[in-house]
């Protein structure tokens, strides 16, 4: 069957990896039925379709909040109505490549805070992991319930030209983005029942009860049936929704800071019925705001003390405090060589070939080769996220930077990335835009993956910016038996 | 449950019980306007004002549209119905792993609906069927909540949020009318009936009150049917009985006597209106005697606060083993 003249009219093929097509323009066979059911279908249903799709978002009250505007400071998140789809092979080897990932780097976050075997190894300079922002000494000996630093992960993964699939950025501080995950689905199941019916989808539903077994598998000793709480920094953060959504999702109190109390180094939260005992707590408030008396003193969101009571081991954080470091963007460029040093593997996942300017070789290449290349500043210091960026700031500036012996920690430069393209429906057509994907990586008692993600998609036509801020959107992820 | 939870559960439901009341009130008086004498007009909407314990910004002008469409629409209004509804979804959001998805979403709903007719000028010129569509929204929300969410503590901060609200609003109605009673001396006649028609059904209890009284309506009737009916949802009686049971159920469930205030004043209140003799009374003796019950419904609030949610943190109030 060839494509009816308007459905497909507007889509290019490129350079970029091509989620629904072969290079030669046939659909990839995972995709064919949907391609088919695609050409059968007029532009008026998926009018309809979305319409219903973006009123159940906004009935829901599924939104997110934008800071700048006034009224209306509840927008809700683009959501495309085609799925992305991977199959069972594709995602064998991300499971694998994830697991491995977020083992080693578990592994390098217990070794920096306690005997550092990896720095005086040199295997990372010291220097990198010390001088990072996220670095936060006051975990120096601290022993984490079951050794997990990072319990909840969602890394950024894109996929090369060749199909590969590389990870861009390891989020292992608060990753967001699950509650669009697991709404998309329940909204594509409604819109789209009989096509995703007639595919065999892995399910993803179960992802509040996997996540709340891996925090109760944080138990502080002596607890028998933990007590588990969500903390959230309030109804005015970004992702309020979402945190709302996980507490209920789990059936734990979602709190805030100004719920919580601490006595004797222990946590209670302030009930009708007085102060009751929490033993692990689930927490979206990043490290500066947790605990005014051991972080930032302004902070109001956070819980004095709170920071006490882990250290004493009577209540879990998760994810703990100080995993930031681990996903530098300095620290990136070495998570190969730290996978290979605590579990003696070949990674599974590459990374994006990424030049450490610290190093005297690579820096010289890549000051040779500035144009092809996107140079990113190394934590603290504003980064130059995507190529987009980089192209409107044009070299010779940063070259000036770059040569600055002040600049402690320096740059990484990695070459200009590409996304893979997906399908989408916009104005009518089905035209290709560039997609990203964020699984989610659950770690307790051991590590569990949920079958599917979030699929960003930069919904401007050639942009690779998937940022919901900056005019991205979402779409349904089908992982396939 | 948590304080800050049990908090905006309560102040959720007084939040709808207010917009509804509100709301017939407003609908009750345009309509009314239509049918009365010139020497009334003056007075009607200062007592709507006063009913609603509220006060507008410009003392003078009392005209309908401009009372009405304050009540309504103005956000800068903190009692207005725009803002109530908005107070109650306020509230919702934060608490939404406590209510379920449906009761959230019909709130949603409806507060999109009241932000979408604030720049809908058709929509402020048809006042009657916004009037009527929040009121039947609130009576969806009512039953959505009754068959949904899980009746345990929260539901009892629910029903004591509503009732103690409903109770206030009604003893303030009837407070309003009492005073302008006896001023004015509005008795028998058809004036005198379309104004205490106009006070049943403020509380829609119109049709409840004639399968007692018949249509025979008479002051000292209505406000013994209004304050003192053990079965009419929306009397005084019938509201502190439900704020009771709803305390009462919370301590049961946490087998302790944190509440002792809030109760007492519930069955103080009760007691006093298991007593009030109406008929014998209507004159200064019943306003100051509503005046009284207005005062035991904000004390009733009041300790409940305190008792549940503005605790101090002192480590006594640690449960179980520390």
């Amino acid at each position: 069957m060839t494509p009816a003249p308007d459905t497909f009219s507007r889509y290019d093929l490129d350079s970029a990896y091509d989620e629904m097509f072969e290079p030669n323009a046939k659909p990839r066979a995972h995709y064919r039925p949907l391609y088919e059911r695609l050409l059968g279908m007029p532009p008026e249903i998926w009018q309809t379709r979305q319409e219903q799709a973006d009123l159940m978002f906004l009935n829901q009250g599924i939104t997110f909040t934008v800071y700048s505007s006034n009224e209306g400071t509840e927008k809700i998140f683009p959501y495309d109505l085609l799925p992305r789809i991977i199959t069972a092979k594709e995602w064998s080897v991300l499971e694998k490549g994830l697991e491995q990932r977020i083992t080693a780097l578990n592994l390098f976050l217990h070794d920096i805070y306690h005997e550092g075997k990896i720095l005086k190894d040199k295997i990372v300079p010291r220097e990198m992991v010390e001088t990072c922002p996220h670095y936060r000494p006051e975990m120096v000996g601290i022993d984490v319930p079951n050794g997990v630093y990072v319990s909840v992960t969602g890394t950024d993964l894109i996929r090369l030209p060749d199909g590969a699939f590389a990870v861009l950025e390891d989020n292992l501080r608060v990753p967001s983005g699950v509650s669009y995950m697991l709404t998309n689905r329940q909204v594509m199941k409604h819109v789209f029942p009989l096509l995703f019916g007639s595919y065999d989808v892995r399910p993803i539903d179960h992802y509040g009860q996997e996540l709340l077994a891996a925090l109760k598998s944080l138990k502080p000793q002596g607890s028998e049936d933990p007590s588990v709480a969500l903390l959230t920094p309030g109804v005015f953060n970004s992702a309020y929704f979402e945190h709302t959504f996980l507490a209920r999702q789990m059936g734990v109190p979602l709190v805030e800071g100004r719920d919580l109390v601490v006595y004797n180094k222990r946590v209670f939260r302030r009930t009708t019925n007085g102060l009751q005992r929490v033993d692990v707590i689930y927490r979206r408030i990043d490290d500066d705001f947790l605990d005014p008396k051991a972080f930032r003193p302004d902070s109001v969101l956070g819980v004095p003390g709170i920071f006490e009571a882990f250290a004493a081991g009577n209540v879990a954080l998760a994810n703990a405090p100080g995993t930031g470091v681990a996903d530098d963007k300095g620290i990136y460029a070495y998570v190969p060589r730290i996978i290979k040093y605590y579990l003696g593997e070949d990674p599974i996942l590459q990374n994006i070939e990424t030049h450490i300017l610290a190093e005297q070789k690579p820096r010289e290449m890549v000051l040779q080769n500035l144009d092809k290349m996107v140079v990113k500043a190394v934590g603290g210091v504003r980064r130059l996220r995507h190529a987009d960026r980089a192209a409107r700031h044009p070299g010779p500036a940063r070259r000036i930077r770059l040569e600055d012996p002040r600049n402690p920690r320096n740059y990484i430069a990695q070459p200009t990335i590409m996304l893979s393209r997906a399908p989408c429906i916009l104005d009518g057509t089905v035209d290709g835009r560039h997609v990203d994907l964020r699984p989610y990586i659950l770690y307790g008692d051991k590590v569990r993956i949920i079958p599917g993600g979030l699929t960003r998609v930069a919904l401007r036509k050639g942009s690779l910016v998937v940022n919901s801020s900056q005019g991205g959107g979402s779409k349904d992820t089908w992982v396939l038996y | 449950m948590l304080s800050r939870v049990a908090d905006s559960l309560y102040w959720m439901s007084r939040y709808i019980e207010r917009s509804e009341h509100t709301c017939r009130l407003i609908e009750v008086n345009l309509k009314q306007m239509l049918d009365e004498s010139p020497e009334v007009s003056g007075r009607r909407w200062e007592r709507v004002v006063n009913c609603l314990r509220t006060d507008p910004p410009s003392k003078k002008d009392r005209e309908a549209w401009t009372v009405a469409t304050w009540m309504m629409f103005d956000k800068t209004n903190p009692d207005s119905v725009a803002s109530c509804v908005a107070g109650a979804r306020e509230n919702a959001r934060q608490v939404r792993e406590m209510i379920s998805a449906d009761l959230w979403e019909t709130l949603n709903r409806l507060h999109l609906y009241v932000k979408s007719c604030l720049t809908d000028a058709a929509a402020k010129r048809d006042p009657h069927e916004f009037l009527r569509h929040i009121k039947h929204e609130i009576h969806v929300l009512h039953g959505i909540a009754d068959s949904t969410v899980v009746h345990g503590e929260g539901w009892m901060f629910l029903q004591a949020g509503k009732n103690v609200e409903r109770a206030a609003a009604t003893t303030a109605l009837l407070s309003e009318h009492v005073q302008d009673f006896l001023t004015h001396q509005i008795g028998e006649g058809s004036e005198g009936f379309l104004h205490w028609v106009g006070v049943l059904r403020s509380c829609t209890a119109f049709e409840a009150y004639t399968k007692t009284y018949t249509a025979e309506v008479r002051p000292a009737r209505v406000l013994e049917f209004l304050l003192l009916s053990p079965i009419f949802p929306r009397s005084v009686r019938f509201c502190i009985s439900s704020v009771r049971r709803s305390l009462e159920a919370i301590e049961f469930e946490h087998g302790t006597k944190r509440g002792a205030k809030a109760l007492k004043a519930a069955r103080r209140l009760e007691s006093l209106l298991d007593f009030l003799q109406v008929e014998d009374m209507m004159d200064e003796t019943l306003r100051m005697r509503l005046a009284e019950i207005e005062q035991l419904c904000g004390m009733i609030h009041s300790t409940l606060e305190q008792a549940y949610i503005f605790y101090e943190n002192t480590p006594s109030e640690i449960r179980g083993a520390a």
